[in-house]
Parts: structure tokens; sequence; C-alpha cells
């Protein structure tokens, strides 16, 4: 396996754990939040997306984000700047469905992944010009680390909605 | 940058973004639990060390220095245990979050010198281990595995924190 194989293949292993997670959650789940200012999982999922579909461009040569371009910011009710910490601030009824945020991910990883198995390896080394200097490696393994924090937390976040509702329940 | 530099590249900042989220934890809030059951931050440090221990030596071979340099017994834990065992030790019994974090420390270092010295030909050997991973494959395990908890404990210290503003 060579370095884009292997970075393929990760990539590819934590979506598959943010999908299985994310598609055994219900409306409720996603919009739950552990505090006033927490996070919810869904805000934490788009921002997942919105990581790779902005940092994937310097890193892999491409020109626009999907989430103007295909009017995703749209579909999914939120400014056109917004990193996925909008979704908090929707009122219930304007909060876009997990098959909605689902499919956003997708378009983003359908995007990435054949255009990181096209590019040449030499690239790796290539800086990305942006905010912070990275590599074109270093910006991938940014996306992937971000994707597998935000996961973890998304992991705890379910776990600990059922284990509060599981103790209400017993409580009543 | 090759596989190792980018696992290399990938732990250093897993280890960053870990210490900026423990930086001014009090002992309480390292302990403290998000709901009954929900793991604290100090008991995903030891699970930390207690990944990069095992993992390492599955590929080195030997036991975890948990247990030959006598961590578990430090910290008052099972030889078996896998950090999670802190939860449901008293106030009284539970070290400090600095001791904790020095075992990580210790299996962090231990594990940086094992990649940086490791010949790139082993990167494709499988160890007996029990999820029958590659070499490769079990330094992106850890990556995952790292990635994950660190994000959980930046979460817990966010609504820690939030909690109390």
């Amino acid at each position: 396996m060579n370095v884009i194989e292997h970075q393929a293949w990760v990539l590819e292993d934590a979506r598959s754990r943010t999908l299985k997670i994310l598609n055994e959650l219900s409306q409720d789940d996603l919009r739950w939040r552990a505090c006033a200012t927490c996070n919810s999982i869904g805000s934490i999922a788009i921002h997942i997306g919105r990581v790779e579909d902005v940092l994937s461009l310097g890193a892999l040569g491409l020109t626009e984000q999907l989430w103007q371009s295909q009017g995703w910011h749209r579909k999914l009710g939120l400014a056109e700047d917004d990193w996925g910490w909008g979704f908090d601030n929707l009122g219930q009824s304007s909060q876009p469905d997990l098959r909605e945020l689902v499919s956003y991910l997708e378009a983003v990883r359908g995007r990435t992944l054949p255009a990181l198995k096209a590019m040449p390896s030499n690239r790796l080394d290539r800086e990305v010009p942006g905010r912070r200097v990275r590599t074109v490696a270093q910006t991938l393994a940014f996306i992937l680390n971000e994707e597998l924090q935000h996961l973890g937390q998304i992991d705890y976040i379910r776990g600990m909605k059922q284990a509060l509702e599981g103790s209400n329940a017993d409580s009543r | 940058m090759d596989f190792k530099e980018g696992t290399l590249w990938s732990l250093d900042r897993a280890k960053g973004f870990l210490h900026r989220s423990l930086d001014g934890l009090t002992q309480q809030q390292a302990a403290w639990r998000a709901c009954g059951n929900c793991n604290s931050i100090a008991s995903m440090v030891i699970h930390l060390g207690r990944v990069e221990d095992t993992w390492t030596h599955r590929i080195l071979g030997g036991k975890d220095i948990w247990e030959t340099d006598g961590w578990a017994q430090k910290f008052g834990l099972p030889i078996e245990d896998r950090g999670w065992t802190f939860d449901k030790q008293s106030a009284q019994e539970q070290k400090p979050l600095s001791e904790l974090v020095s075992y990580y420390e210790a299996t962090h270092r231990l594990l940086v010198e094992f990649i940086e010295k490791l010949p790139a030909e082993r990167l494709a050997e499988s160890p007996q281990n029990p999820m029958n991973l590659t070499v490769e494959q079990i330094f992106s395990h850890i990556v995952i595995e790292e990635s994950q908890h660190v994000g959980q404990i930046d979460y817990l210290k966010g609504m820690q924190n939030s909690k109390a503003s």
C-alpha cells in the first residue's frame, strides 16, 4: 500500500465509522445538546463535511466548495460562510433532516476520494497556501484527524444521551 | 512525507491537542463524569496510554510497561485494566492527573522511538494481534483511537466550562 492508497483507506475507514453512527440516530438525537452552548451531533456532522470541503480545495487542487457551488448551504438552511455551528441556532422545524446532512457528507467525499486517488504522490510534499502553512500530506492528515476527533465526540454524545435518558426513565 | 512521517505527525498533533485540552484542568474536572456511567477525562488519559502501550508491545513483544514499570500498581489499578476502572475508585484512591499523564508520556515516547527506528519493510508484517492488523494498520488504528478520545476530552472540558460560566 503506498501513502496515497493508505490515506484513502484510513479516510474511508473513518467515514464508515461516522456513517454507521449517524445512520443509527433519530432526528432528536441529531439536535440534542448536552448543555446550552454545547454542540449538537448535527452541527458536528456538518462541520466534518465543511472541513473536508474547504481544506481539500488547496490540498487536491480543486476550485470550488460544494457547499456553495452545489447549494448545500441553502439545502441545509445555513449561511454561505457557516462551518456547521449555525445548525444549533436554527429552529427545530428549520433544521435539515439526517438524510440531507448525510448527503452533504457523501457529496464531499464523492469528490475527495477520486481526486486523492488520482493525485501523483510527488504532490504530497507540496505546500498548500492558506491560513497556516501545511503540506498536502499534512492537510490530508488534518482532515482525517478532524473527522476522527469529531467522530469521537459524536459517539460520546450519543452514549451520554442514551445514558441520561435511561437514568431518567429508571427514576420515573 | 512517507507513511511513518505521516503517522508521527498525526500522533504529535494528537498529543499537542491533548495537552491543550488538559491545560488548566483541576483534578475535580478531570475526574468529573457527565453521566452515571460516562467516562471521565482522567480515565481516557489512562486509556490513551494503555492503547499505545499494548499495541506497541504486540509488535515489539514483551509485557506492557503498565506492568513492568509498575504503573498499574502506582495507580492502584488491575493489570488487565484499560483505564476505565479509574472511575470506580474513590476520590482518595484516584491519582493526580499529572501522574496519569506521565504514564501516557512514557508510552508515547516508547511508541515514537519505535516508529522512528522501524525499517519501512516491516510495515507490512502481521504480528499476532486480535484484529489481524498489519504493523501499518496498527499505527493507523492507534491514530484513529487516540484522535477520537482526544476529541472527547476536549468536548468534556468545553462542557464543564460551559456549565461553570
